[in-house]
This record gives C-alpha cells, structure tokens and sequence, in this order.
C-alpha cells in the first residue's frame, strides 16, 4: 500500500509516514474529498516530488505532513511521533524547529528586510538574536543574496524573494523541507535558480525535500515522483526509471 | 510499529514580552499607515474625551478665577465696614459668636488688640456671645402663639431681661414642658447660668463696644476727617498717596492684614465707583437728559449707556469735556469687566462639577460611555479587518513555529501602540477644539485663567483611555488572529 519499490527502502530511515491520510472538507452542505486515504512513506534524505493535476489534492497533502492541519481520519508520523498527539505548543515547536516550509507566493513579511525575515524563525526558537543574525547572513549568503540582507522584499525580484524565503525555511535546520510550487510564480529562468538551490541542498547537505511540482527539471533531480489524482496517490516512481520517458511528460522547454 | 520518539518534540519556547515588542515595532510606522482607519477611530475618540474633560476644566479653573475677582472687588467694602462702622452691642455679640464658632483664633486675637482687652476675656466673651446668639436664634424660631406663652411679647435681648425675673422664670420652665418637643439649646440649667450672668456679660460686651468705638476715632484721626465708611470710601478715593501709607500704617499697626496691593485694589475701585457716580449724575441731571436721550435714547441701562459715551462727539456734546478720555476708558474698561465677570458668574451656575470632585456630570458619563461603546465596535471592526488583509502573514508565522499566545501579543502591542499615537494625536486635536470653542464663550478670562496643570491631567486621562480603549477593543480581533489556521499560508488566491 505504500507504493515502496523493491529494495528502494533497504537500509532507509522512515522519517515521514501517512497512514490511510483522509480529509473532508465542508463546503456548505458539500462534501469535498480532498485526500482519500493516502499511504505514503517518506524517507530520510530524500527529494520527492509530487504532481498531480490542479485540486488533485497536492497541498492538503502538505498540509498534513507538514502538521498545518489535521487529517479527517488516518494517521501521520514524523520521526514515528504521531501528530495527533501533540499539542498546540508541541506542534509549534515541530513547526519551527522540525518542518521548513517554502510557499508557492514567497509569504515573506513585507515590512521586514531579507535578514529579519530569516531571523524569525530563530527568534521564535528562543535563539540569541545576535546569533540569529549571523547565521542569517551565512544562509542569505549560501543563497546568494549576502549583499542584499538589508533589502525589503519589495525590492526584490521573485526569484530573490523565493531565495529569501528558502533561507528562512532552513533557518533552524528542518529534517524536513516542504516546498509547494516553490517555482509556480516564476519564469523559466529563476525557476531553475530555485531548483539548482534545492537540488544542491540534497546532494551536499541530503536534506529531506518534498516538493510539488510541474518543473520537469526538478522531476529529474529528485529521487522519486509520486502522482496524486483526485486525493489517491495514483502511482510512485523512481526518476531514474522515468528519466528515458523525459520526452513523455510533455514539457517542451529547455 | 512501536512509538519511538526519534525527534525530541519540546514545547515551543515562549518569547518574553521584550523581544515580542521588538518585532512587533518592526515596521510599526509600516503598519500605522495601514490602519488609518483605526487610527482615525482613536483620535476621534480621544479628541471627544480630551474636549469633554478640557471644558470642566475650563470651567472650573475660571469660576475660581472670576469668584476670586468677585471676592477682591467686595473685600473693599467689607474691611471698610469692619473698620469704620461702629457696632451696636448686639452687632459685636454676632461677630464674637461668628469667630468663636469658627474658631479663628488670629481674629480673636485681632479683636483683643483693637480694643485693647486680655484675650482671655475676649475668649469668655465670644464663647457667651455665641450663647447669646443660640438663645435668640431659639426664641426665633418658635411660632408666634409658643413664644408668646414663653417670652410674651418680647423680642431680642428683651426676652432675656423678662426672664431674669424669678417669677417668669418658673413659668418659662413649667411652659418648657407643656411643649414636649422643644428643646432649649444646652439645657434648661445652662440657660439659668446665663441668665445669671447676663448683667456681667451685657456690660463687658458694652465695655469692648465702646473700646471699638475708640479705636475707629483713632483711624478717624489718622485719616483727618473719616468719620464712616461712606465719608472713608471718599477719602481713599481722593487721598494722596503718602496719606495713604500714613493709614495703611495704622490699620497695619493695629494688626490687620492690609497689605498696599489690597490698598491700591481698593482705591482704585472707588475712584472708578466716585467717577462712574458723577457721570450718572450729570446724565440724571434735567438738562442733559434732556439730550442724551435723543443721542442715545435706544439703550435703556445706564451702564450701557455709559459705554457709548467712548464715542467721542457724544462725550463731549454731553460731559462738555469734564472728563478726560483715559478716565472715561478706565470707567468703560470698568463696566466691561464688571459684566463680563458677571456673566462668568451666571454661565457658571451649576457648571462647577469640578469642584464637587467629579470631573465630568452624569449626563457627560453617559456621552462618553456611549460614544466608547461605538469606538469600541469601530476599532475591533478596523482590527478585524485588517487582521483577514494579513491572514497569510499570521498563518506564515505560525508555520515558523509562532504560538497563539505571540500572535496574540503582537496584535495587542499594536494596538497599544496605535491606541498611543492616535491618543496623542487625539489629545492634540481636542485641546484645540476645546480652546476654540471656550475662548469664544470666554474671551480673554481663558488665557488669564489657564489651567496648566489641570489641562496636562486632562490629556494624560485621555491618552490613557485611547491606549485601553483600542487594547480593549483588539481583544477580540487579535484572539481570532490568534486562532488562524496555519494552513491558511499554503493557501493562494
Ligand atoms: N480550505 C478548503 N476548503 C474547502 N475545500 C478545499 C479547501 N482547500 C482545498 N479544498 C478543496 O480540496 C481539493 C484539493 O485542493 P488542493 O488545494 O489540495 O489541490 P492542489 O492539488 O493543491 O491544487 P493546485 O495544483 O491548484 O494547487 C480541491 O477540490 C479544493 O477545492
Ligand atoms: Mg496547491
């Protein structure tokens, strides 16, 4: 039912695992099914991409493993701590210590500069503020916006805006790092700056990612893909499987 | 699979109220920029406040001014009277019983001096003056029909000398009684006491009348030819001026509080009030008025007419230039005054909370509860509103790990500040419209009167309510902010 293919998780750790993950929105009256009961694990060190048609359910499913929401019925392990049973400071704890979050629109405080932003995460973690600030500037640096510390987000491009909030998001050193469409608001180009950034995070320091995307240049770097259809996972794949059908998945960039 | 706890899950620490401060002030002007509308709630609240409250004030600070004005200008001829008028002995008895009363010991010593008796007599004296004057205001009070069974037809210190004699005595005592309810003030015995040493009483109280009357012929010589308090008003307002050191000397030497200031005051006053006597006869006389009122027949009152006479042709053809402008101008200047005083007085009949120790009357309370009430409903709809235009920000921050109890400060500190800005903003522009509106009603008495200290008060209470009122108001707002669902971060529009 998780969809592991053979000997892929030989000798891996779990470090994410969604048990039979339902959630039912209520619209109204309406029922949504947003997920239908979702089996997946998430191992240590790994990049995982996740697509699926618009609605498909893709960021509920952040939502879940990134303890944002709580699931309708079916469970979620972090490091085999089930959510469920954490309280609300607990979860804040998991939220800034534990998870780091890229959005798809940045969510940088705007009448922060880049380096406050990148603090907060810290502040909040009961860091001195000095060494928040710079270990701040080592990771504005590590994005390449060490020059730009003291700019607002207004007066930064999408790409260096993205870059900021990658900064932030690795600021207390999440095991996990969830990215949802962290290139959707993007053109091509910085596109690929993100996905170089993120790509080079696995290598070199094998951070665990998982990412929402249509970038079929991420789908590349990453380990595996795991297609989401209407609130089921559809079907899970290994890049290096897919990487013969680039042609197939029908992006003609590049 | 067994529950092991890999990652060490703490609760999330706590920031103390300092560093929350900080960020929050981060991009506070950012913010105050954003929430005019709150802003501008507070400021009209607060400059509601700061006029309601600024007006007692007002008020108060220039009733006491105006009363203070009032009290000097009347001081004038009350020391005259005091010095000048001889007094009947039952006239001293009522003055003696007054001090006594209020036991006002430099007046008692006052007296001792000025007619050259031991205080200690003087003591004994005020203290059976004040007897006396309990007794009479007794005997007053009863009906016509009691007191002629008690006193028959006698009246004033006769009712004490018709008791003297033993055989009306009795029956006084046994009427006493048929009248159940009345009560002699002290007793029955006391009274007796007196009525003994009525005779003693009546002669010292004679004796200090006369020691008085001696003293007022040493003013009289010290001023020429004073003999009372009219012929003295005369005096002071004719006298030159080393007369009037020689005067201020005696009445100083005999140990009243006289300053030259209060001299000069008083002269001054009554050279006006001679000059202002003198024009109203000229006007009264047969032949002008003849004239005046052809010139100016429409204005009914004296006073008013007298103010027209600035109007130079019309002086002249009336006064035929017996009066020099400057003095014409100082008397005008005079009625003015003495009107606008006048009118302080009546505008601030019932106006004084101030000086019962409220601050603002019920009818103020209630305008001020009501429009908080509305403030309130103001702001927290503002606050509302602006925390659905921040909800991705709110959610972002909980997503990097802020509790509730952060969000929650972090919108309380704003609204304090805000409640701060537009409080001093707020006081600002409400002092101002209170200065406009009571230097209209008020003139120039507002500047002469100005209460520094009570109008600082003022706008420390104002300010003070704008920083509550706003906390109070984002007490809620700031809750559901508090409550927003992370999730809401992830969402896109
Ligand atoms: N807060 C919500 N209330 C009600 N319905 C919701 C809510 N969030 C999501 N849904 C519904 O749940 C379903 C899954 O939504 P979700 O946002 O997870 O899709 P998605 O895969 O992220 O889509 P996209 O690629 O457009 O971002 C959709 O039908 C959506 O309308
Ligand atoms: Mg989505």
């Amino acid at each position: 039912m998780a969809f592991d293919h053979e000997g892929y998780a030989q000798g891996k750790e779990i470090l994410v695992r969604a048990h039979g993950v339902k959630r039912v929105y209520h619209r109204g009256s309406e029922e949504v099914q947003a997920l239908r009961g979702v089996y997946l694990n998430i191992y240590r060190g790994e990049y995982v991409c996740v697509m699926g048609p618009s609605g498909s359910g893709k960021t509920t499913f952040f939502n879940m493993i990134g303890g944002l929401d709580s699931p309708t019925s079916g469970r979620v392990f972090i490091d085999e701590v089930d959510m469920a049973q954490l309280n609300a400071h607990e979860l804040a704890f998991l939220r800034c210590r534990k998870i780091g979050y890229v959005f798809q629109s940045y969510n940088l405080n705007t009448v922060m500069t880049a380096l406050n932003n990148v603090m907060l995460p810290m502040l909040f973690a009961g860091k001195h503020p000095d060494d928040a600030r710079s270990y701040a500037m080592e990771l504005l640096e590590k994005v390449g916006l060490g020059d730009r510390w003291n700019h607002r987000p207004m007066a930064m491009s999408g790409g260096q805006q993205q870059r900021v909030a990658i900064a932030r998001a690795l600021a207390n050193r999440p095991s996990l790092l969830l990215c949802d469409e962290p290139t959707g608001n993007l053109d091509l180009k910085t596109g690929k700056e993100i996905h170089q950034l993120l790509s080079n995070l696995h290598k070199n320091e094998n951070a665990t990612i998982i990412c929402a995307t249509h970038d079929h240049n991420m789908l590349l770097a990453s380990d595996r893909m795991v297609w989401i259809r209407d609130g089921e996972i559809d079907r899970v794949e290994l890049s290096k499987d897919v990487k013969i059908e680039k042609a197939s998945l029908g992006t003609d960039d590049d | 699979m067994a529950q092991k706890n890999a990652i060490d899950v703490r609760k999330q620490k706590k920031l103390s109220l300092g560093r929350s401060l900080k960020i929050c002030l981060r991009g506070m002007t950012h913010r105050l920029l954003r929430s005019t509308l709150t802003l501008a709630v507070v400021v009209l609240a607060v400059a509601f406040f700061m006029t309601l409250l600024t007006e007692n004030v007002f008020i108060a600070s220039i009733a006491a001014g105006a009363g203070n004005e009032i009290t000097l200008q009347r001081e004038a001829s009350v020391t005259l009277n005091f010095l000048y008028v001889a007094p009947a002995d039952l006239i001293h008895s009522k003055r003696l019983a007054t001090t006594w009363e209020s036991s006002n010991e430099t007046q008692l010593a006052l007296y001792a001096k000025f007619t050259a008796t031991p205080i200690e007599e003087i003591r004994q004296l005020a203290k059976l003056a004040l007897q006396e004057q309990q007794y009479l205001e007794f005997f007053n009070s009863l009906s016509v029909g009691k007191r002629l069974i008690l006193v028959q037809k006698n009246q004033g210190r006769k009712q004490f000398r018709f008791l003297i004699n033993p055989g009306p005595w009795q029956e006084f005592v046994e009427n006493i009684k048929v009248f159940k309810s009345l009560q002699v003030p002290g007793g029955i015995a006391e009274m007796r006491s007196f009525l003994d040493g009525f005779e003693t009483y009546t002669k010292k109280l004679a004796k200090v009348t006369a020691a008085w009357h001696d003293s007022i012929k040493t003013f009289t010589a010290a001023s020429e030819k004073i003999t009372g308090p009219d012929q003295i008003d005369d005096w002071l307002a004719t006298a030159k001026a080393n007369e009037l050191t020689a005067w201020l000397k005696t009445v100083q030497g005999f140990g009243f509080d006289f300053s030259q200031e209060k001299l000069d005051r008083i002269c001054k006053f009554l050279k006006i009030e001679k000059r202002r006597a003198e024009i109203a006869t000229i006007l009264n006389s047969a032949t002008k008025k003849d004239l005046w009122q052809k010139t100016l027949y429409t204005k009914p009152a004296l006073d008013e007419k007298m103010v027209m006479l600035t109007n130079d042709k019309v002086a002249d053809t009336i006064l035929e230039s017996k009066f020099n402008r400057e003095d014409l101008q100082e008397i005008v200047n005079h009625i003015k005054h003495e009107r606008v005083l006048a009118q302080q007085e009546a505008n601030l009949v019932g106006k004084t909370n101030m000086e019962k120790g409220e601050l603002l009357s019920e009818k103020q309370l209630f305008l001020l509860f009501v429009s908080f009430l509305v403030c309130i409903v103001g702001i927290a709809n503002a606050m509302l509103m602006s925390i659905t235009e921040r909800f991705r920000e709110i959610a972002t921050m909980k997503c990097l790990g802020a509790t509730d109890g952060f969000i929650l400060t972090q919108f309380l500190f704003e609204a304090a500040i805000q409640g701060a800005v537009g409080g001093i903003i707020g006081v600002i522009i409400g002092f101002a419209l209170s200065l406009l509106k009571n230097s209209v009603t008020f003139g120039s008495y507002l500047y002469h009167y100005f209460p520094g200290e009570g109008l600082l008060l003022c706008g420390l209470y104002s300010l003070a309510a704008g920083i509550i009122l706003s906390m109070v108001a984002s007490i809620y707002p700031s809750w559901a902010a508090s409550r927003m669902a992370p999730m809401e971060a992830m969402r896109i529009e």
